[in-house]
């Protein structure tokens, strides 16, 4: 393997260094490959005795020296502080190693030089050195691991695009990694998206941008934090839009994300998906989720809220239904109700004139939360239900109430339509 | 069974009953509870021995179903489910490769490999689990009982008394059970359509063990989808064959049967209530409130037994049985107050602050309307007027005779 550097050349190689850590630190190829322990390997063997020792002192430098890497790179101003913490945790290296740490380094640089043979001849030099140092490698694993990458194999590929903006397109093989952006750019990725959401309000556009942007965190087998946050943002979105399908596809990943332990907005989430189930009245999901609750979740406010509505549904009490939507929690449960309070107005309506004699136009507006008489009689309008005049407008019940019993009894028979997504 | 205590006289027994096709003999010589000799266990212990003996002594394909089946047994028996559900899975993949050829005399043989998979892959998972790795036997184990029923359902011999469709229920049955606890409900359905799809013998026809179990499953799911009438008819059929003959199972299905039959208005008996601990302490507070209207206490013992309640998968339709029990308190009121034919909305509103409800007149209004609509309450609400009109004859019929909403 690597022959020690004589100590005479250290400095020439501790300047070149400082320039090819920019190059290095934007490729992050330092991140899933363990270039210290399979460097090391040939030198541990040597000295049987320190085995144990370098591998691990070394594992913990690469890891102390990942974690600096993952704090820094979200930021392009810190780049120059991380090429003196770069520098730092290579003083930190034993004497011996410091040489052979510098010229791995060098080597790795010299191949960035160069554009598409570098990219080959990187690629195959990788998988040489996968070979020599695998069981080192998955020693470390075993006891470290990629604390991003959950499921971490040979496989699992490492992007090297650095666009910030990907169009959306469903693969239908393997993906080439010089179209797919690493876990740095993608963060500075979902920063850019935020900014442009807020001016522009573009949901076609962001859509498209989440999706190729969670695309890239699948291929990449990326589980983390990060993904978290990603998913809750274009949940939050597409449930303002109004895009239940894309919303469903993002709460069986949280639900997923948040099983694996990874933080994130849980209790918001979960008052979400209950509210889903309702929209959807599949009783085992509603069974299985009440089953799940802590008391201490039971008491958050958004979750008691969905609880509230899901039992309003539950007994047909539309008057309670109905008060819960009017004063919605802070979050945005509203935009899911907005799914399915039209089937609830129909079904009150059902009651309401089975029940009445006349109903007057400013009880109903209010009983149903319409914002007000208007809206009411547009919607009345809209069920061809005829409307009355009589000091105020009004519908007969008796009349009516056949109109909303056949449109309740399509609703039920048609069942739910959750838009072709699982 | 008796007790061999070298392989080889063994495995000519076994050659014997295969072909003399004595499926019942050669299935109870494959169980893995079987406690074989030592001799023989030292055999089995060592495996490439073991699978040459096998190799020579049997057909095709039964050597390596024999073989793993015996490896399987060794296993379970010195303590390694692990290892024993894995060579049952072999056994099983092994028996697949013989079974399209076969017919109804095997069928023994199908069941007791297939049992005992199910039962090694439950404990070999459980093991796993408490282990903190990832425990996906069952999961396995399923897709090879579905392969299993596959070949059951689909046997175009023409002779029906020597088809393998008369192992279709028992494998179902067993794939029912094997994906309720996967909790992959949703996959029952598949088989349900395959049956009614493949043309099969009468459901009567089949053993009563079979068709009980068959008969509760069909029972359990169409309760989880809210179809009470539906799931009601399958329940009894399968209690009245469980009846003094299991009283777990027995409690299985009450369990299921009384929120149904709650939904219609029928209060369980005294003596029911009686019957076992865990009815009483699950509905006899609610079966109270109920009868005296009061639903504050209701709705505590729903409180109080949720969780019972969502382990039988009832919770959602006992509270549906809210209704029955406000229903009850406005009867009352109605008696009380003489059987007037107009009542004021707010007589109603005071009953439910007394049992603790304390809601708005508008909601009280609402709740009339439910019951209306519902056909609990004959007559008709006035807002302007805040009043409930009734039917001067049965206001408030009985619950029994309205259909199940």
């Amino acid at each position: 393997m690597f022959n020690l550097c004589p100590t005479n050349k250290r400095d020439v190689l501790e300047e070149e260094l400082k320039k090819i850590i920019v190059n290095a630190q934007s490729q992050n190829t330092l991140y899933t490959i363990k270039w210290e322990t399979m460097g090391i390997p040939e030198k541990c063997l040597e000295n049987s005795n320190n085995v144990e020792s370098t591998t691990i002192s070394n594992n913990l430098l690469a890891n102390k020296k990942r974690k600096k890497f993952a704090e820094t790179s979200s930021s392009y101003s810190s780049q120059v502080s991380s090429t003196i913490e770069m520098n730092e945790s290579l003083m930190k290296l034993p004497e011996n190693e410091r040489m052979e740490e510098i010229k791995l380094r060098e080597k790795r640089a010299k191949r960035f030089n160069d554009d598409y043979s570098a990219e080959l001849k990187k690629r195959q030099e990788k998988i040489k050195l996968k070979r020599e140092a695998e069981i080192k490698k998955q020693e470390y694993i075993d006891q470290n691991g990629n604390p991003d990458v959950v499921d971490w194999d040979q496989d699992t590929l490492v992007g090297t695009c650095q666009d910030l903006e990907k169009n959306y397109l469903r693969l239908t093989s393997a993906p080439d990694p010089a179209t797919v952006r690493p876990l740095s750019v993608l963060r500075k990725t979902l920063e850019f998206l935020k900014k442009k959401w807020l001016k522009e309000q573009n949901y076609n556009y962001i859509c498209d941008q989440f999706k190729s942007l969670r695309q890239d965190l699948t291929v990449q087998r990326i589980k983390n934090e990060f993904t978290v946050e990603v998913y809750e943002i274009h949940a939050r979105i597409a449930l303002e839009k109004g895009d239940l399908g894309e919303y469903n596809q993002c709460q069986s990943q949280l639900k997923q994300l948040y099983k694996l332990g990874f933080k994130g907005h849980e209790e918001e989430f979960l008052a979400y998906r209950l509210l889903y189930y309702v929209h959807t009245l599949n009783p085992k999901d509603i069974n299985a989720l009440i089953s799940e609750l802590t008391p201490q979740q039971k008491e958050n406010p958004g979750i008691k809220h969905s609880l509230e509505v899901r039992s309003a549904v539950a007994n047909g009490n539309y008057h309670k239904f109905f008060e819960l939507y009017a004063y919605p929690p802070d979050n945005m449960a509203i935009y899911l109700m907005d799914h399915f309070v039209e089937r609830e107005r129909i079904k009150a309506l059902k009651v309401m004139t089975k029940s009445y004699l006349t109903l007057s136009i400013p009880f109903v507006a209010d009983e149903l939360s319409f914002e007000d008489d208007n809206e009411c009689i547009e919607f009345l309008g809209k069920c061809k239900c005829q409307i009355k005049k009589d000091k105020g407008y009004y519908i007969s019940g008796k009349e009516t109430h056949p109109l909303f019993l056949k449109k309740w009894q399509e609703i039920t028979k048609k069942g739910i339509d959750i838009k072709g997504q699982i | 069974m008796k007790k061999y205590t070298r392989l080889v006289p063994f495995l000519n027994i076994i050659k014997e009953f295969i072909e003399s096709k004595n499926g019942y003999e050669l299935a109870g010589m494959l169980n893995v509870k079987i406690l074989h000799s030592t001799g023989l266990m030292k055999q089995i212990s060592q495996p490439d021995h073991a699978r040459d003996l096998c190799r020579k002594n049997l057909p095709r394909y039964w050597d390596d179903t024999i073989y793993s089946q015996l490896r399987a047994l060794y296993h379970y028996q010195t303590n390694n489910v692990v290892e024993a559900c894995l060579e049952q899975k072999n056994c099983v993949l092994a028996f697949h490769r013989l079974f399209p050829d076969l017919d109804r005399w095997s069928l023994p043989i199908h069941y007791i490999i297939h049992s005992d998979l199910y039962y090694l892959s439950v404990l070999a998972d459980k093991e796993l689990i408490a282990n903190n790795k990832k425990a996906g036997n069952l999961e396995e184990a399923a897709r090879a009982f579905n392969k299993a029923f596959t070949y059951c359902v689909i046997d175009r011999r023409v002779q029906i008394a020597n088809s393998r469709k008369w192992g279709t229920y028992y494998i179902a049955n067993l794939l029912f059970k094997t994906y309720f606890k996967l909790k992959s409900i949703s996959l029952c359905k598949n088989i349900q359509r395959a049956i009614d799809a493949g043309d099969m013998p009468k459901l009567e026809e089949y053993p009563i063990a079979e068709q009980t179990t068959f008969h509760y499953y069909s029972g359990l799911l169409l309760f989880l989808e809210e179809q009470y009438h539906e799931a009601e008819k399958h329940l009894l059929k399968a209690f009245k064959y469980t009846k003094g003959k299991s009283e777990k199972n027995e409690l299985i299905i009450i369990h299921l049967l009384i929120p149904i039959r709650l939904l219609s208005g029928v209060i369980p008996s005294y003596n029911l209530l009686n019957y076992h601990s865990s009815i009483k302490s699950v509905y006899g507070g609610m079966v109270d409130a109920i009868r005296s209207g009061n639903i504050r206490q209701f709705d505590q013992c729903l409180k109080e037994n949720e969780k019972e309640l969502l382990k039988y998968n009832t919770y959602l339709t006992i509270e549906k049985c809210r209704l029955l029990c406000i229903r009850r308190l406005f009867k009352k009121v109605y008696f009380m107050e003489g059987k007037l034919t107009r009542m004021k909305v707010t007589s109603f509103q005071q009953a439910l602050k007394f049992v603790g409800v304390d809601v708005k007149l508008n909601e009280v209004e609402c709740l009339l309307a439910i019951m209306v609509d519902k056909g609990y309450i004959r007559g008709y609400i006035s807002h302007e007027k805040s009043i409930l009109v009734l039917s001067a004859t049965n206001a408030f019929p009985n619950v029994t005779s309205i259909s199940l909403a």
